[in-house]
């Protein structure tokens, strides 16, 4: 049964509230440049391809000129060539010529590399070194690395601290540097975006100084703003050409908006989307379509991989973090050869890994955003043959409303990225590591910042010891090794492993952050289906004790957190801002039975409080305020605050306690200067919120203005104007 | 943020720091710091025998101009932002150590003091260095390309005595820094009230520039003039222990170190003396477990079959809960010495069953019953 079949037997389904058809797309191509190398384009050959999309050769051609280049076309449109082609060309003309490919992960940079080598690989009579160098790297093949690789492959993290601080010995390598590859662009927004941002205008200056003006090309998934990111992000001093206009064909593809039947009208109670999102995998699966399902968390990727599998679909395979590499090259591998059906994937599937075309995709559960909504259904198609996307949103309120409204979908542009790299907090740290690269000289400028701030900079950082002014020049004179004081992303704690008992074998990884949830005693571990049971957490050693059991249920956390002031550092009516204890442990867990879901019991657990010390601005509500309210007000609050500061709404949390103390706080350990400003700029936070609110086109709440599932945009508006007025705004025009 | 916001932002900053901490003298004092001196109670090395040289990883090296050179740092962690402010090289003249120390004044000048540094590195034949080989070199070589400079001067022999003093030493429980051995084997004392402890010199140098006040340096400029003079006792002491053992070493270990030394220089004879000295002197097991095994080995080597013999049947007599002692003898009977029946009794003998051990007691039982039947 073919996918038409499939999709024609569901037209009668009551549960698919929203079909639109995206119209199929003619390839566009272009000619092969006439500079090109022939050896590469015979490579190209080799892999079927006979001439470039337009796309892709409307890189190439920016490049040649001296353009840096954003790439910012749909999932699966050939982007990767943008850059390698170019690279590649270089490269095999010039033996001195070298390239560094950033990405995000160490794991993908793993991923990705064999594609670079498999390419690099078959151009004839050019003997192209292609290398990952990254925290993994064994000392003994580093040197290796730096002399003889002609591509070298690693992460913003190992740049920053490891290549950076001894650019002397990456000499040659940065004298020839001709590229750098900026892969998942989209990931580096936010404060880890403006970390990043920061680290490349340090590579810049070293790479001048041994003499090379590389250009920069990055990838970026469908956002709203790639060319303002990359602008901002790679920081030339010419803004990147953004090519988002791709030359690939598309088959028609079809998009349902599947929402689970209500079962229970009196309390208005859906099916379980997981099971629905399973239901329609197999129907996929079982006519032989080929199809990869989207699920919100590990756990989900579990349950869903369980209830296919007990369903009949014995191949269906699990993939996402925290399984073995090994595992992972495996799936990935029988994705390609179309050996697996069916996947169920977290977002680890998301990314650039090549795992070709798919004829269906199925997202269970709206996956927090418009762009990675658009980034996983970019998954399906292949060959410009006819796919399906089906969203099976659950009962939350932020998937409710997508099913109701679908022009929040399909209406709108996909979100904004931005990044801030000239916050202080974040921008005198690497001030301080690119002066322990390389002592600034007078008229130097630091990326797009001006050497005005730059002075300014560098005359706080020598008031405060750490730097010395010669005759004009700045000199690191600290005695400390500066990269070694930021870390780029918070503290990436050590992985916990799995180990079964029986077998004393590690069976799978989970992140520190992540533990608690997973890992507590008597937690269920699922992995492909299989089901284990926590014996024992051994929080120091970073290992968890687990047993095969046959279980009818899985186990759900239940946790909870606190912040506490430690010392107010700014106060004014109704705001403050300072010193907080962010608290959060996990105290039990619900048992959740499979197929049913039904709560069959509870647990407590007792485990280490995980605390952190940060910043946090705060803003007080009157008494009396409902609490809802302050919810609401609290929401708005958060993703505007986002906006303002430049930063990722993931880059703050927001906690409301005693219903009516609205705390705002840095995710990061000890603050990125965010909640400062989000206090200075307070009285423009505030009546951004409240025009927010009150010009947002839905009826009574929404998720763009108090957040899914409220009601009382009304009185959410008038608590935004109080708080407009006591910080000295003006709240006049009230709207009604 | 705006540039004009950070601009201003900075300049609040910058303007809050200053009246917290109030203007200093910007003034300079003289710069009083002894850069030079003269020792006459280190003598000149001896003329260092080539193949010991090329055994302590210097090839070529020539001691008549040595010159001993020691930097004092910014910070220890290396990366191209740790400067050598202070660089002491010392050299013999007319029979006399001179040491002679060159300050960074100021980080601007560096590429001044990497020429400086050149001249004084004209015509060396060999640099000596204690940890020189993964430290000061290194980092030197780090500060001429950060000026675009050659480094050349660093491009000759080297020797670093650290890896022989801890070959040396290694009998005794202590630790090889050099201050440790200057003390302990040197016998001479640094007086503790005056020297500046390693960890308080970077402060030091960046309190100079901040101030300008450079008297602070006098006790780092005194601590590395030390420094170099201790490096310079230390060479000749460690090459008159490694090249006449047998009249100035003071433990077995240190025979035993010799003896690898001479037996790596190409001198079997010498290195088999030092290890029967040593043998004569050792006392706990692990040093004659240590000599056991390098004499029998050196004299498989050399080709005495019987005497390579003799020691392992020692080795397996003062170490019988060992194989080792057992296969040897039985190893060395059976390829070297040819005598079958032997290795099989001592192969058997053996007190840890294994699998290795299995094996080779099969192959001799075969190799033995086939004899037999021959």
């Amino acid at each position: 049964m073919s996918l038409a079949r499939v999709i024609a037997s569901w037209s009668a389904k009551r549960e698919i509230v929203e079909r639109r058809v995206l119209p199929a797309r003619a390839a566009r191509h272009a000619d092969w440049p006439d500079w090109l190398d022939g050896r590469v384009r015979a490579t190209l050959a080799a892999r079927g391809i006979e001439r470039p999309f337009s796309h892709q050769a409307e890189a190439w051609a920016a490049l040649r000129a001296g353009r840096d280049v954003v790439v910012a076309t749909p999932t699966a449109s050939g982007k990767s060539l943008c850059y390698h082609v170019p690279v590649l060309d270089a490269l095999a003309r010039d033996p001195a010529a070298r390239a560094l490919y950033l990405y995000p992960t160490k794991a993908l940079a793993r991923d990705q590399i064999e594609d670079v080598r498999a390419l690099a690989g078959g151009i004839a009579d050019a003997r192209i070194g292609v290398a990952v160098f990254d925290g993994d790297t064994p000392a003994d093949e580093r040197r290796a690395v730096r002399g003889r690789a002609h591509i070298v492959a690693t992460n913003p993290d190992m740049l920053h601290s490891g290549i950076l601080p001894h650019h002397d010995r990456w000499a040659g390598f940065l004298a020839g540097l001709r590229y750098l590859v900026v892969d998942e662009l989209h990931t580096y927004r936010g404060v880890f975006g403006s970390q990043v941002a920061n680290v490349l205008r340090r590579l810049r200056r070293v790479a001048g100084f041994h003499g090379a003006a590389p250009r920069l090309v990055a990838a970026s998934a469908t956002i709203a703003n790639p060319g303002e990111l990359a602008a901002g992000v790679l920081g030339g001093a010419q803004p990147p050409l953004v090519v988002s206009e791709s030359g690939a064909p598309s088959g028609e593809r079809v998009f349902l908006v599947y929402n689970p039947p209500v079962v229970d009208s009196a309390l208005g109670v859906r099916a379980s989307y997981l099971k629905c999102a399973e239901r329609v995998a197999r129907d996929l699966a079982a006519a032989g379509v080929k199809t990869l399902v989207f699920a919100r968390t590990r756990q989900a990727v579990e349950i869903l991989v369980r209830y296919l599998r007990d369903h009949g679909a014995a191949h269906a395979r699990g993939y996402r973090a925290g399984y073995l590499p090994d595992r992972r090259r495996e799936v990935e591998r029988s994705l390609r050869a179309g050996e697996a059906p069916c996947v169920v994937a977290t977002s680890a599937l998301e990314l650039g890994i090549d795992i070709g075309g798919l004829d269906a995709v199925v997202i269970a559960g709206w996956p927090g955003s418009r762009a990675a909504t658009w980034q996983r259904a970019g998954r399906a198609g292949r060959r410009g043959a006819p796919s399906a996307v089906v969203l099976v949103v659950s009962s939350e309120p932020l998937d409710q409303y997508v099913a109701a409204e679908p022009e929040y979908l399909f209406g709108r542009s996909p979100e904004h990225a931005r990044v801030d790299p000239d916050n202080l907090a974040i921008l005198l740290p690497h001030i301080k590591c690119a002066a322990f690269e390389l002592p600034f000289a007078q008229e130097e400028s630091f990326g797009p910042l001006g050497a005005d701030a730059l002075r300014a900079a560098l005359a706080l950082l020598a008031e405060r010891g750490v730097l010395h002014e010669d005759r004009g020049r700045f000199h690191w004179i600290g005695e400390s090794y500066p990269a070694s004081q930021v870390a780029l992303r918070g503290p990436l704690d050590q992985n916990f492993v799995v180990i079964e008992r029986a077998t004393g074998t590690v069976i799978a990884e989970v992140d520190r952050p992540d533990a608690p949830l997973y890992l507590h005693p008597s937690a269920i571990y699922q992995l492909e289906g299989r089901t284990f049971q926590v014996a024992r957490l051994d929080w120091e050693a970073r290992k968890a004790y687990v047993d095969a059991v046959d279980s009818d249920h899985y186990t759900d956390a239940i946790d909870y957190r606190k912040v506490r002031v430690l010392e107010v550092l700014g106060e004014a009516a109704a705001a403050a801002w300072g010193e907080v204890h962010v608290s959060w442990k996990v105290v039990g867990f619900k048992k959740i039975k499979y197929h049913t879901h039904e709560n069959i019991g509870y647990g407590e657990v007792a485990l280490p409080e995980q605390e952190m010390q940060t910043r946090a601005a705060w803003f007080e509500a009157q008494e009396g305020t409902p609490p809802d309210v302050a919810l609401g007000a609290a929401y708005a609050l958060h993703h505007v605050a986002a906006l303002l500061l430049m930063c990722d709404p993931h880059d703050l949390a927001r906690v409301v306690e005693d219903g009516r103390r609205i705390y705002l706080y840095d995710k990061y350990p000890g603050g990125t200067g965010l909640c400062e400003r989000l206090f200075e700029e307070r009285a423009q936070v505030a009546a951004r919120a409240r025009a927010l609110v009150a010009a947002c086109a839905c009826v009574d709440g929404c998720p763009s203005c108090i957040g899914a599932g409220r009601r009382g945009k009304l009185a959410v508006a008038e608590l935004l104007a109080a708080f407009e007025q006591a910080f000295g705004g003006t709240a006049s025009a009230l709207a009604s | 943020m705006m540039q004009e916001d950070l601009l201003t932002e900075l300049r609040r900053r910058i303007a809050e720091m200053q009246r917290a901490a109030p203007v200093r003298p910007q003034a300079r004092a003289r710069l009083e710091v002894t850069l030079s001196a003269c020792d006459s109670s280190v003598p000149p090395p001896e003329p260092l025998d080539p193949r010991l040289a090329a055994a302590l990883d210097a090839d070529g090296a020539d001691l008549v101009r040595a010159r001993i050179v020691d930097t004092e740092t910014t910070g220890l962690a290396g990366g191209t932002g740790t400067l050598a402010f202070l660089i002491g090289v010392g050299f013999w003249e007319g029979g006399v150590l001179r040491v002679e120390q060159l300050l960074l004044r100021a980080p601007g000048d560096e590429a001044e003091l990497l020429a400086r540094l050149d001249r004084l590195l004209a015509g060396a034949g060999v640099l000596v260095t204690f940890n020189g080989r993964s430290f000061d070199v290194p980092l030197l070589r780090t500060r001429y390309l950060m000026n675009r400079m050659s480094a050349a001067a660093l491009e000759r022999p080297h020797l670093d005595l650290l890896p022989p003093a801890r070959r040396l030493f290694r009998g005794r429980a202590l630790d090889c820094r050099l201050q440790t051995l200057e003390w302990l084997i040197l016998h001479r004392r640094r007086q503790h009230a005056v020297d500046v402890p390693g960890a308080e010199i970077p402060g030091r140098y960046q309190s100079y520039l901040r101030t300008g006040d450079p008297a602070g340096l006098q006790a780092v400029a005194e601590h590395n003039r030390r420094d170099v003079v201790s490096t310079a006792v230390l060479l000749g002491d460690l090459l008159r222990r490694l090249g006449q053992p047998l009249e100035w070493a003071e433990d077995a270990w240190e025979l035993l170190a010799a003896a690898q030394t001479w037996s790596c220089a190409g001198d079997p004879t010498r290195a088999d003396a030092a290890l029967a000295r040593g043998l004569e002197l050792a006392r706990s097991p692990p040093a004659r477990r240590c000599l056991l095994r390098a004499r029998a080995r050196l004299a498989r080597r050399r080709g005495d079959g019987s005497l390579a013999r003799a020691l392992w049947e020692r080795y397996r007599d003062e170490f019988p809960d060992e194989n080792l002692g057992f296969v040897e003898t039985a190893k060395l009977c059976e390829h070297k010495l040819r005598d079958l029946s032997a290795a099989l009794r001592a192969a058997e003998a053996a007190p840890r069953p294994g699998d290795e051990l299995a094996h080779r007691i099969a192959r001799l039982r075969r190799r033995t019953q086939a004899l037999r039947v021959h």
